[in-house]
């Protein structure tokens, strides 16, 4: 009965994201008219509206929504996974320093002036290596210890460590070129996105959310902490390994290309469970699909409600803020 | 009053003995466990459709979904024995075992009561027992085959574990807690299927409890998460299964109903090993005690003959008085207390 509800309310989910993704594909400084679009669509080319229009569609807004699209999503799941296996709702997907090291990856590439591509490959690596090296210093330090507070440990050390290097290489680049750079790539945002991005986008999207989806059950059974997650069969470490692996390709790949997107990974769980319950197997779904539609209408705000565009960040704050005390506020009278 | 729902609904021991006698192959749900009239209409047809699920009253049935055989014998499951040998345990190679020496059995059907006071190594000895830390010396096996080489899921689906009162971080149905029970039965990337869905609603209504399935387990009463773990350890189908003192902050007729059914599960063939600090409720269930000192010693036997006073003074160092009581419909009780 219950499950029947939720299914409704993922495929509703799915059509509003539809709905915000043609939306979307019709906003911006160059507006397209609905009519136009609907032609485009429907002939499937470019044919029955103008070049310019036709550019502006294919080459500049699509790659644009796809990405918000697969970012949202990613960022999400990351966020439903972690907040499952480490047993707490306040986790956020850069909890192991995945957003951390990208980020120091990113300013490290714009002062070695590797341009757009190196600096996304060098945020990318430095996200994973990042979240490397916490695992790997829990997994040197704590033999004995509960695996998950070692681990949570040593990430907040490794992110507070990255956040250091970052403020290093701000200090040592240049104020009036490299500065305003870093500090605009650090704040977020979708405008330098590339049709050419999108491909490792998908493919971390596509590899991270699958391996996540494998694992929706298990992680279910980890909710419940570590021993009886053993008692009832799983076994641990691996399956921690696993999930901590996907989650921080799909956060590693989302920062890279879209900078730092704060809030998503943690409100949009939320928001999930709030509609369909703590069961991982409609959670991780419904967190994909309200992350994507949440960033996409963001992304949209920032790119029309000002002559220049707002970085990404400052607007998810801005709704993430309240939306979270809110959620917790309803939490707190349920129970 | 939900707590008092759960007493009504009862499992007798000749139930689940024509459960156990009955032909082996087919998806037999005796009266006492599955209460699925849907299932029990059509079992032929659910042999040749769907892997049979391993009944909690037969729980050493071989199932089509497990990637091995389970080591117990085809449908005779009172031979299933868990047997410890010379076991040392504890956390670490580098510092003196916490225990060793023991030398423990348990056969389906039986309860084994772990006492001893605060530090005695109950919860070493169960955990060791359940596989979460590996035995420093020694050997179990289970039905005579060494579990030393065991993984985690072979381990959950022979021994289930309900821990003490406990509370999820998120707000999972009844319903979704239960079907956890289900995970060592499932495959390494699979989810949960209709059998399992069965098996878990058929446990719940085992203990009378279907109506909570819906509900939100960390609203509950602490008596009803009690009633949903044990249906969960139930829809594991284990062959024995571990309470970690399953009356802990219970109240004093939730304590009482939740030993009847620690006996219902021994009648229906599950052997449970409990932990528990009153003595009471070992001389209650009757059936096997293995009493525990702090000086490393071990005192296993029946417990009507083993719980003596100067077996619990010399274990918690009190003095203890023992007495009689006939219960209303004429059975002997044996009592004890401490006095000061």
């Amino acid at each position: 009965m219950r499950r029947t509800r939720s299914i409704t309310t993922i495929i509703l989910l799915a059509l509003l994201l539809g709905l915000v993704l043609l939306a979307s594909l019709t906003l911006g400084r160059y507006a397209v008219p609905w009519d136009e679009l609907y032609g485009f669509v429907v002939s499937g080319g470019a044919q029955q509206i103008g070049e310019t229009t036709g550019n502006v569609l294919l080459h500049m807004r699509l790659p644009r929504v796809i990405a918000a699209v697969l970012v949202g999503a990613s960022l999400a799941a990351a966020g439903c996974a972690f907040q499952g296996i480490f047993k707490n709702p306040m986790v956020s997907p850069d909890l192991l320093g995945a957003s951390a090291g990208a980020g120091f990856g990113a300013a490290l590439g714009i002062l070695l002036s590797l341009g757009g591509v190196g600096v996304e490959i060098c945020a990318f690596v430095a996200g994973l290596v990042a979240v490397g090296i916490s695992y790997f210093l829990s997994a040197a330090i704590g033999r004995s210890l509960s695996g998950v507070l070692v681990l949570v440990l040593s990430g907040m050390v490794i992110g507070n460590l990255f956040q250091a290097f970052t403020s290093a290489v701000k200090f040592v680049a240049d104020p009036n070129s490299q500065l305003p750079e870093i500090t605009f790539w650090l704040m977020g945002g979708l405008s330098a996105v590339r049709e050419s991005d999108l491909i490792w986008l998908v493919l971390a999207a596509v590899i991270g959310g699958a391996g996540l989806f494998a694992l929706r059950w298990k992680m279910n059974v980890m909710a419940n902490g570590d021993e009886e997650a053993m008692a009832l069969g799983i076994e641990v470490k691996r399956v921690r390994l696993a999930v901590v692996a996907f989650a921080t390709l799909l956060t590693s790949a989302s920062v890279a290309v879209a900078g730092m997107v704060g809030w998503v990974g943690l409100i949009v769980p939320h928001l999930a469970r709030f509609l369909v319950g703590a069961d991982q197997r409609l959670l991780l779904p419904t967190s994909m699909l309200l992350g994507a539609t949440f960033l996409l209408a963001v992304d949209d705000v920032c790119r029309s409600i000002y002559t220049t565009e707002i970085p990404l960040s400052i607007l998810t704050s801005i709704i993430g803020a309240p939306l979270f005390i809110y959620l917790i506020a309803r939490t707190r009278r349920t129970h | 009053m939900k707590d008092a729902d759960m007493g009504t609904v009862q499992l007798s021991a000749s139930q689940a003995d024509t459960g156990a006698q009955a032909d082996t192959g087919t998806v037999h749900l005796s009266a006492s466990y599955l209460h699925s009239q849907e299932m029990r209409q059509k079992p032929e047809q659910k042999r040749t459709d769907e892997p049979s699920p391993c009944l909690p009253a037969r729980p050493c049935l071989p199932e089509k979904r497990t990637v091995e055989p389970s080591p117990c014998p085809r449908g005779d499951a009172s031979t299933c024995v868990l047997r410890v040998q010379n076991l040392a345990c504890g956390y670490s190679k580098t510092v003196a075992p916490i225990l060793k020496d023991i030398n423990l059995s348990i056969t389906c059907g039986e309860t084994l009561c772990l006492l001893g006071p605060n530090g005695a190594g109950k919860t070493t000895l169960f955990k060791t027992m359940l596989g979460l830390i590996k035995p420093l010396a020694g050997q179990m096996s289970i039905n005579g085959e060494d579990t030393s080489n065991w993984h985690r899921r072979r381990f959950a689906q022979h021994i289930a574990y309900i821990p003490q009162e406990h509370m999820p971080a998120f707000p999972f149905t009844v319903k979704e807690v239960v079907l956890q029970g289900r995970t060592p039965h499932i495959g390494a990337l699979g989810s949960i299927g209709r059998t399992d869905n069965e098996v878990a609603m058929a446990a719940l209504a085992s203990l009378g409890i279907e109506h909570l399935a819906s509900r939100d387990y960390t609203m509950l009463s602490g008596g009803e998460r009690q009633m949903v773990l044990i249906a969960r350890a139930l829809a594991q189908q284990p062959a024995f299964l571990v309470m970690d003192e399953p009356t802990a902050s219970l109240d004093f007729g939730n304590q009482a109903r939740v030993l009847k059914r620690v006996r219902n599960l021994a009648d229906s063939k599950i052997g449970v090993i409990m932990t528990t600090h009153d003595p009471n409720q070992a001389l209650l269930l009757g059936g096997k005690v293995a009493c525990m000192g702090r000086d490393g010693s071990l005192v296993v036997g029946e417990s009507a003959a083993t719980v003596t006073s100067d077996l619990l003074n010399k274990l918690y160092d009190v003095k203890v008085a023992f007495a009689q009581a006939q219960t209303t419909d004429g059975q002997q009780l044996q009592i004890c207390a401490p006095f000061i």
